[in-house]
């Protein structure tokens, strides 16, 4: 079972989230920032990570950083509010498998991890 | 600082860009058409402030706030009237709510809601100016608008934009301002990066 860790400080978000691909056979952990997330990913090694970038303790770019300095090729997407193309870039720049906008439609969701897991 | 018919016209375009994609967000979120209009953008000094006759300048407000750096500095905040506010959370989280007070969860869901619109507001400005800005995390203020603003800030000479807003979804009239206070300095800076836009 493919294991999924979600980052998002928002616990509206974290739900949509987990409705959105909860039937699709995952194994998902949660955190409310990037240090916490970080801490998951260390205990848990996830085969993806979704995160939101704007988040106390550590922000998600924090956590793509930690991340990438592990030399892990892990997914990572960032599902996030912030609409600036600089901003995109910037995580593509840092690592970034893919860069999403909130709110997200659950199928382009569903359709970003199953290409992840092909 | 007053804005020449040009400048005010041009914000007035850039804002309304961001609030076209923020209806987009709002829509999704609340699976029905969204129409959110800007009828009209004005600028005052805090000091002013309280001349204005807008309600949220002297009611109790429900705000989410976000600060932005980058080419200019500020705080952008979207006020609601604790009503409008509800019914905006109840038609996204698809409940209905019995009290007027609004708790934790409902903040947090106001919160979110607030955090898409600002950003695609802020983030439209951005991308038009090709300039970058940093926003901090957005947070839940409720009271006078006073709160809003960060207390290193509070000059009476702190230069405020108030965006009035009207979000039209599932024929309810939701109503409520978006508001910019911007550092000393900075609509100065704004400005100049919209007359850059201009020319």
């Amino acid at each position: 079972m493919a294991k999924i860790l979600v980052v998002d400080d928002s616990n509206f978000q974290r739900n949509q989230i987990l409705r959105a691909i909860k039937d699709d056979g995952y194994e998902i952990f949660t955190a409310e920032n990037g240090k916490i997330g970080f801490d998951l990913f260390e205990e848990h090694s996830p085969d993806c990570i979704l995160t939101d970038l704007n988040m106390p303790e550590l922000d998600g770019l924090g956590l793509l950083k930690l991340i990438r300095e592990k030399n892990t090729d892990v997914p990572v997407i960032v599902l996030s509010s912030d609409t600036q193309e600089l901003t995109a870039e910037k995580c593509k720049n840092l690592g970034a498998t893919d860069f999403m906008n909130k709110p997200f439609k659950k199928d382009q969701l569903k359709a970003v991890l199953e290409k992840v897991f092909q | 600082m007053i804005l020449t018919p040009d400048q005010e016209d041009a914000i007035k375009e850039f804002i309304n860009i961001g609030a076209g994609h923020a209806a987009g967000a709002l829509s999704e979120l609340t699976e029905s058409h969204v129409k959110l209009s800007i009828p009209a953008i004005k600028v005052v000094k805090l000091a002013d402030l309280e001349k204005e006759d807008d309600s949220f300048t002297k009611e109790i407000s429900s705000s989410v706030r976000i600060n932005f750096k980058g080419f200019t500095d500020g705080t952008a905040a979207l006020v609601f009237p604790p009503a409008s506010a509800l019914k905006l959370v109840s038609l996204v989280s698809d409940e209905e709510f019995g009290t007027p007070d609004m708790d934790s969860v409902q903040a947090g869901i106001l919160t979110e809601i607030g955090n898409i619109i600002l950003n695609h507001i802020l983030g439209a400005i951005g991308n038009i100016f090709q300039q970058h800005l940093e926003y901090n995390v957005a947070n839940y203020v409720e009271g006078e608008i006073i709160k809003l603003i960060e207390p290193d800030d509070s000059t009476p000479d702190l230069v405020i934009m108030i965006i009035d807003t009207q979000f039209n979804l599932k024929d309810l009239e939701i109503t409520g301002d978006v508001v910019i206070f911007f550092k000393l300095g900075s609509l100065t800076k704004f400005v100049e990066a919209v007359e850059n836009v201009l020319s």
